[in-house]
């Protein structure tokens, strides 16, 4: 039997080359309807998870911003089914363990080694203003 | 007219017989793509709402974004947009506390019984170690 899901996908352009960043996190570039990769903390919370590869500033970049999608996740994750996740420095995802830490979503998989792809339910930041990864 | 809507799905494995539980909370099991019926506030939150009966590793349909039917209890009547929380059974009641978390809100009065009623799910927000109770 299938164990898929459904997902909202947002159509935006990219603001930058995002050819190797396939089911990362994006976010907001600044510009209208254009997506990038974060590149630190102080930008805005990622905003979804891209699900194409465009390679170049101004083709169209599929972003999941809620529902199933799969995301890459770090070198160090002991990940668990059902665990929640938050995501690291480089925006790649990871257990939380922050009781009190910002939560994107909930993985569908188990994964303990090297930088895998797996199935999550992606929420978003529910957070508040001003709050970073 | 049709009150109705629309709602994201993920398409799961029963880990246990959830036959007499269709639109309850149902959570992951802790195994991929598998969920189960919560059974203590110490498990991890819901996921979402089983939308079929399935058996033990069948097919289990998991509402875990908007409209769907939910299991509640009565001991507060619920109101029409009520914010909805779950019991110790993990049955949708009213939230009645300040400042707590719900998991969705009722487009539906309820004044008696173990209704199934209408709500819109919008899942559990939360911070890891959240627990229902």
């Amino acid at each position: 039997m299938a164990t898929t899901g459904t997902q909202i996908i947002a159509n935006m352009v990219a603001g930058e080359d995002l050819s190797t960043r396939q089911y990362w996190p994006v976010t907001l570039s600044g510009s209208d309807n254009k997506c990038a990769s974060p590149t630190s903390n102080e930008k805005p919370m990622p905003i979804g998870v891209l699900q194409n590869a465009p390679s170049a500033v101004g083709e169209p970049a599929d972003v999941c911003v809620y529902g199933l999608t799969k995301m890459i996740f770090n070198t160090v994750c002991d990940l668990k089914a059902g665990d929640q996740f938050t995501l690291d420095a480089s925006y790649l995802g990871e257990v939380n363990l922050d009781a009190s830490g910002v939560c994107f979503g909930r993985s569908m998989e188990a994964a303990v080694t090297g930088c895998p792809i797996v199935a999550v339910i992606w929420r978003g930041c529910q957070g508040f203003e001003g709050d970073a990864v | 007219m049709a009150t109705t809507g629309m709602q994201l799905k993920a398409n799961m494995i029963a880990e246990e017989d959830l036959s007499t539980r269709q639109f309850w909370a149902v959570t992951s099991s802790g195994c991929s793509w598998k969920c189960s019926s919560p059974t203590s506030t110490t498990q991890p939150m819901p996921i979402g709402v089983l939308q079929n009966a399935p058996s033990a590793n069948s097919a289990a349909e998991i509402c875990f974004f908007g409209m769907t039917k939910l299991r509640c209890n009565t001991a507060t009547d619920i109101g029409c947009g009520d914010l909805l929380t779950l019991d110790a059974s993990f049955l949708g009641e009213t939230q009645t506390t300040a400042s707590s978390q719900y998991f969705a809100r009722a487009m539906e009065a309820a004044t008696s019984g173990c209704p199934i009623i209408m709500v819109l799910w919008t899942g559990n927000q939360g911070f890891v170690g959240d627990t229902v109770a």
